[in-house]
């Protein structure tokens, strides 16, 4: 009985949320981006609940407890994600956007990368895999509660999934940011609560990681349980990679950078979310392994999370683990619902449908698609058909290699040019998916996100060097967005007064002596 | 051994976090600077705007 209270003050909750802010998204801008307002706490949880699925309290415990440490190689590549996310796009990112006018990260690549194709084939890969991905989250919101609630799968899937459309529709990115914040929170404080009572019962890490080598030394080795991964760096390095540098190919991810209120708020932002990642990251995986010697007869080693959290903390601290757990897959899908209604909205029915469309109709007409988007996808996890859900199997890895060396050259690189950016989106988007459609992983060694994304980089490098160059005012906007691009001398002074403040004084001498107006020498 | 584990596989695995709060601190106070002459870039870029400068 606490299980179903709790959760209907956390999904009313929710729904409230949308309701508070349905009344304060006035334009397309504050509905589809948050107004660009959104301070550094909530863009740093936005970021990371976004990016961290259900996964993290079932699939990824679930691996350690099978094959020991070897696992935690995801959570040192997941643990600096956020370093290199908003360290290297953040800042430069919200500029670029801001000064190209975008609401949507498709809309951003074209811009950037101009020409019709770069829309056109970034909105096919975003729509196809970004929905695939919505799909399962739904699905995975309605299994997770029917098998913690014993409710019919139908109406759970309706419950779980119905609450994300709503305040999804009704408040826009506004509501799913603070939906994110507070499901952040919830997630964090549970995870960290079921560890520090998980570890007072093996004796520490000491104790724990004791325990398991006496069970099987190989646990705590560094190839897996059995050492079946013994020597395959490939697979190491795909493991690291995909989760420290693929957030940077997610679209529902990066549009978070678009959102900050301002640049400068990066720091802030990066600084949180790598503190968030340390706590929440490493924590699930260190579970699962306290699983193997707390619950050596676990049936579904899924389960090893919330069995914990049910023997060790009173019944209501447990039922708001199982909230967290809901709350790890509405973040995620709520973000991922929010870029359908703006890819759909501002890339297809503002691009295509109605050039001229306004800003209260543009605003509509996103409502209605995730609306529409959301109960389809809702009716489709009811059907549940055999092979739409294997699509999230390579979602992240197909997004990751389309998109991330487009992101990042957008605002490092200007002479990445629209050719590179599609022939690196199809080759890198192609590569990830044939890998993990054909398993070259189990042959090569190599991980499939570590296949896309090198083609897909070299695409963009060779691809680059063909076609028509970046347009200059384009250029020129990369290079405002990183503040290089070159003022007059005399307007500049303050830059190096500031690098180098014993100048200012050779400065003052020099206009006062009237040497600069007489000689009309001017400091570079 | 390294809280019951070897040193290559502590150091592997579980010195991560803690590198990763010093990096973050670090890339702070770098940004932070980087956010000063920025800052100054802007206001020459917003003068040498109102002057007549390029229009964009």
């Amino acid at each position: 009985m606490t299980e179903y209270i709790v959760l209907g003050i956390y999904l009313v909750g929710m729904i409230y949320i949308g309701i508070y802010w349905s009344k304060r998204s006035k334009d397309s801008e504050s509905y589809l981006l948050g107004g660009r307002k959104i301070g550094a706490v909530l863009t740093a949880l936005t970021l990371q609940t976004t990016s961290m699925s259900g996964y993290m309290f079932m699939g990824g415990p679930a691996q350690s407890y099978k094959d020991g440490y070897f696992t935690l190689w995801y959570a040192v590549g997941d643990g600096g994600g956020a370093i290199f996310n908003v360290g290297i796009l953040g800042k430069r990112m919200r500029r670029l956007s801001y000064y190209m006018g975008c609401l949507s990260p498709v809309e951003y690549l074209e811009r950037r990368y101009p020409g019709p194709a770069t829309r056109a084939i970034a909105g096919v890969i975003a729509i196809i895999f970004v929905y695939g991905y919505v799909l399962a989250q739904f699905l995975s919101a309605g299994k997770t509660m029917s098998a913690l609630l014993h409710i019919p799968l139908p109406i759970a899937i309706i419950i779980g999934a119905g609450v994300i459309v709503f305040y999804t529709f009704a408040g826009g990115y506004l509501a799913v940011a603070w939906t994110d914040f507070f499901q952040g929170i919830i997630m964090v404080v549970s995870m960290v609560v079921i560890f520090i009572m998980a570890m007072s019962q093996v004796g520490g890490l000491t104790g724990l990681n004791e325990s398991l080598t006496q069970i099987d030394p190989t646990i705590t080795g560094m190839w897996g349980r059995g050492n079946i991964y013994m020597g395959q760096w490939g697979v190491v390095a795909g493991a690291v990679l995909i989760y420290l540098v693929g957030y940077m190919g997610l679209p529902h991810v990066v549009i978070r950078h678009m959102a900050m209120e301002s640049p400068r708020l990066a720091k802030q932002t990066l600084l949180i979310a790598t503190v968030w990642n340390q706590l929440f990251i490493f924590v699930p995986y260190i579970i699962g392994l306290m699983g193997i010697v707390l619950l050596p007869d676990l049936n579904d080693p899924e389960m090893v999370v919330l069995t914990l959290a049910y023997k060790l903390l009173p019944s209501v601290l447990a039922a708001i683990v199982l909230v967290a757990i809901m709350s790890a897959i509405m973040s995620t899908a709520d973000a991922q619902l929010m870029l359908m209604g703006t890819m759909l909205g501002r890339d297809i029915y503002q691009r295509y449908v109605n050039k001229d469309a306004t800003d209260k109709q543009l605003m509509m007409v996103s409502r209605v698609c995730i609306l529409v988007v959301g109960l389809l996808s809702i009716v489709i996890a009811l059907i549940n058909p055999p092979g739409v859900f294997s699509i999230v199997i390579f979602s992240f890895s197909s997004l990751g290699s389309a998109f991330l060396p487009s992101y990042v050259c957008a605002v490092w690189w200007k002479k990445a040019n629209t050719t590179g950016c599609i022939a690196s989106m199809i080759l890198g988007c192609a590569t990830a998916t044939t890998w993990a459609a054909f398993d070259l992983a189990s042959v090569t060694g190599f991980h499939q996100f570590f296949a896309g994304i090198i083609v897909s980089i070299l695409a963009m490098i060779i691809g680059s060097q063909f076609g028509k160059p970046t347009p200059k005012d384009v250029s020129d906007l990369v290079d405002r967005a990183a503040c290089k691009t070159k003022i007059p001398a005399g307007l500049a002074t303050a830059n190096y007064k500031q690098i180098a403040p014993e100048t200012s004084g050779v400065l003052t001498f020099l206009k006062e002596s009237d040497f600069m107006r007489e000689t009309g020498f001017q400091p570079v | 051994m390294i809280f019951g584990l070897q040193p290559v596989v502590f150091f592997a695995f579980l010195s991560w976090p803690v590198t990763y709060i010093v990096v973050a601190v670090i890339m702070y106070f770098v940004m932070a600077k980087h956010d000063r002459k920025e800052e100054e870039w802007e206001k020459a870029y917003e003068k040498w705007q109102a002057q007549g400068g390029e229009s964009k």
